[in-house]
């Protein structure tokens, strides 16, 4: 097939309503009669709620409706995927009950005529707290700190240990080991357009429909129905313009289900648009790994093991994947190298803190981390250059497909040709000297050497049995045009490989994103270019 | 209780009756209907916001709408003239400078009143003058390359 489109510089067909201010993205769709929501949240990070007083917001001007946690309790607890052996999953209901468990945690719901009328009203909710001690570090909370979720007895969510050959027998086999503490910083992913909602039920129709600003409205779709209550075809899920995600956008919230029944409740259109604070507090964060690593290696630079032991900062709900981020760290952690013997053990911790989850890489670029910096630990032991020990641990080109230590085959690669024409372009050689003359002058120049292999495209297979599936539909119209439908929805990414195997021209490749009616996936980990 | 207000935004004349809180954003947005100018941070600090003031680039989310009483504002809407995108819009489509295009209005508007004040600017001078512009997707190079073409196409004008 011959390729017109796919890697070639191209002038987006989205882009002009983007760069004219036409675009829709939740915020910018207007229906009349919108009730608009604001959330009062939690200021402690651990309280137990002694009481509520909602007497006044509900008197205030504008005011439509107040909910508290008593109200919502029958919407359905907010779902957690990450289905792994002895998970303990609390009951994460969509507005705090008798206890809130991290700042920004959502307790009353305010409804009022427009969001200036309901934010003058959340500021009348009396909330009355009894502080709790409050545990922010994992290894705390691990060992002893204040139990989170007082029923599970302590603050473990789960132990995992994952990883192929003998541990053991590398470490005690090896010339030499080294050992470092690393830190994967927790942080907020921050897109650019904050999270938000809006909602619309025809009570007459008994239909649904929630525009998100979601990066999986099919899941969503699916979830929101089992939260809300509401057969799935009377629910629509309609994803428009996505003003970036980060992983921090493939979720199911609290807060989408939450407008969903606020609008069933009122039969009328329902909105809520995420602050900055509250996008800071109260959308998932991402990382928060604080673990050793341990690397057995021969004196000729040959790794015979890795062993990664790690505290995973959870927060103190499981949102959508929380608990499973780690364990794709766990998939990754071979990187570009041969290495017989891997092993990681993963204890996930409830933390008085909003959940972490999907960040860019999700798990995966914190193994990168870990086995790029464990080999530039051997390098400085053995005083060897970082590029040749790497070299020396690359799979040969013949030896894939290669099967790696974490469970996963590699299907084809040539890492040392890579690295060569890599240090080639950079010059390598003579950086280092320039380094050399650098520090010889008292001046510090560093020189950082990373590879990168990533498992993408998460589809069904043996190491993500999580599913994960696309369609798309090429229709021809009767007048002759050819719409490319395609329902995942668009946070930024483009649309190529459609126009290239239709054969049609880039602008006749049109398509209707994110929307729910047909059923698809998400733009999650690079898999929807097209 | 209301004040009224009169200015002109991209080139209408305008009277409306606001809250004397209601922020300039929330105005040009909620009142007037022109969402093509986004909200991002609520703090100055992203520039998502950004309008055209009396010529001057600002940053509507933290501006009341009572404070703009009798001035011209011109919104990213406003930038496009008989159907023919201004030079810094084809900027942005030509080299891609956008990805989810949040912050794209607002750096448009503040790469505008770049190329006004300095119709040749230096990478370092596009760099500095679009420092009050956050964008989360692109890493920036693009953007820069997008107001160089503008530079450029304007040069040859």
């Amino acid at each position: 097939m011959p390729n017109k489109y796919v890697g070639q510089p191209i002038k987006r067909t989205e882009d002009p309503r983007l760069i004219k201010g036409l675009a829709h993205y939740v915020d910018d769709i207007k229906l009349p009669d919108t009730l608009h929501v604001v959330f009062v949240r939690s200021v402690y990070a651990h309280a137990r709620i002694t009481s509520i007083d909602t007497a006044d917001a509900l008197a205030a001007p504008g005011v439509a409706a107040v909910y508290t946690g008593k109200d919502v309790a029958g919407i359905g607890p907010v779902p957690c995927a990450g289905a792994l052996p002895g998970l303990k999953v609390p009951d994460h209901r969509v507005l705090a009950q008798d206890k809130v468990y991290f700042v920004g945690h959502p307790i009353a719901a305010i409804v009022a005529t427009d969001r200036y009328a309901a934010k003058d009203a959340a500021d009348l909710v009396m909330v009355d707290y009894e502080d709790l001690p409050v545990v922010v570090d994992v290894e705390e909370a691990a060992n002893g700190g204040t139990v989170i979720h007082e029923s599970f007895g302590d603050n473990i969510a789960y132990k995992l240990t994952s990883g192929e050959g003998d541990i053991d027998a590398a470490f005690a086999s090896a010339d030499r080991t080294v050992k470092q503490r690393i830190l994967h910083t927790r942080l907020a992913p921050i897109a650019m357009e904050p999270r938000g909602v809006l909602a619309r039920y025809f009570p007459g129709e008994e239909e649904l429909t929630v525009w998100s600003s979601t990066q999986i409205p099919h899941l969503l779709r699916t979830q929101l129905a089992i939260m809300i209550g509401i057969p799935e075809n009377k629910l629509r899920v309609i994803t428009p313009e996505v003003g970036g995600g980060f992983g921090s956008k493939l979720n199911v919230y609290a807060e989408e289900a939450l407008l969903g029944w606020i609008s069933m409740q009122l039969g009328k259109p329902a909105k809520w648009i995420e602050t900055r604070r509250e996008n800071m507090q109260a959308t998932i964060h991402g990382r928060g790994q604080v673990g050793d690593i341990e690397v057995a290696f021969k004196n000729d630079g040959t790794l015979t093991g890795l062993r990664y032991s790690v505290f995973a900062d959870l927060g103190s709900y499981h949102q959508l994947l929380t608990p499973a981020i780690p364990t794709l760290t766990g998939l990754m952690l071979s990187g570009s190298y041969k290495i017989p013997a891997i092993q990681m053990n993963v204890t996930g911790c409830f933390t008085n803190k909003m959940a972490t989850d999907a960040y860019r890489g999700a798990g995966r670029p914190e193994a990168t981390y870990v086995v790029e910096r464990g080999l530039d630990l051997v390098a400085v032991d053995l005083n060897m250059d970082p590029a040749d020990v790497r070299r020396k641990n690359f799979p040969a080109a013949d030896e894939f497909p290669f099967h790696t230590a974490t469970g996963l085959d590699y299907d084809s690669g040539n890492y040392a040709a890579a690295l060569d024409k890599a240090q080639g372009i950079a010059n390598y050689a003579k950086l280092r000297e320039e380094q050399k003359a650098a520090r010889a002058e008292g001046r510090l120049v560093g020189i950082g050497i990373s590879t990168y292999v990533e498992i993408c495209a998460l589809g069904p297979s043996q190491a993500m049995p999580a599913g994960g599936w696309e369609s798309a539909t090429v229709r021809i119209e009767p007048k002759g045009d050819s719409p490319h439908w395609r329902f995942a929805p668009r946070p930024g990414s483009g649309n190529f490989v459609c126009a290239n195997c239709c054969r049609r021209t880039w602008r006749a490749s049109q398509r209707c994103h994110g929307n729910s009616r047909r059923y698809g996936h998400s733009p999650i980990r690079n898999r929807n270019l097209w | 209780m209301k004040r009224a207000i009169n200015l002109s935004v991209n080139g209408v004349a305008r009277t409306d009756e606001v809250e004397p809180r209601l922020l300039l954003v929330h105005y040009l947005r909620e009142v007037l209907g022109l969402t093509g100018t986004h909200v991002g941070c609520e703090t100055s600090l992203c520039g998502a916001c950004t309008v055209m003031l009396d010529g001057q680039a600002v940053k509507s989310c933290t501006m009341f709408a009572v404070q703009v009483e009798g001035s011209e504002i011109k919104t990213i809407e406003g930038f496009a003239t008989n159907g023919e995108l201004h030079p810094v819009q084809e900027g942005f489509w030509e080299k891609h400078g956008l990805q989810c295009g949040y912050c794209t209005p607002g750096m448009i508007v503040t790469a505008a009143q770049l190329l006004e004040r300095n119709a040749n600017p230096s990478r370092e001078e596009i760099c500095r003058g679009l420092e009050g512009n956050l964008c989360r997707c692109t890493g920036y190079q693009h953007i820069i390359e997008a107001v160089e073409y503008a530079a450029s196409k304007t040069a040859g004008k």
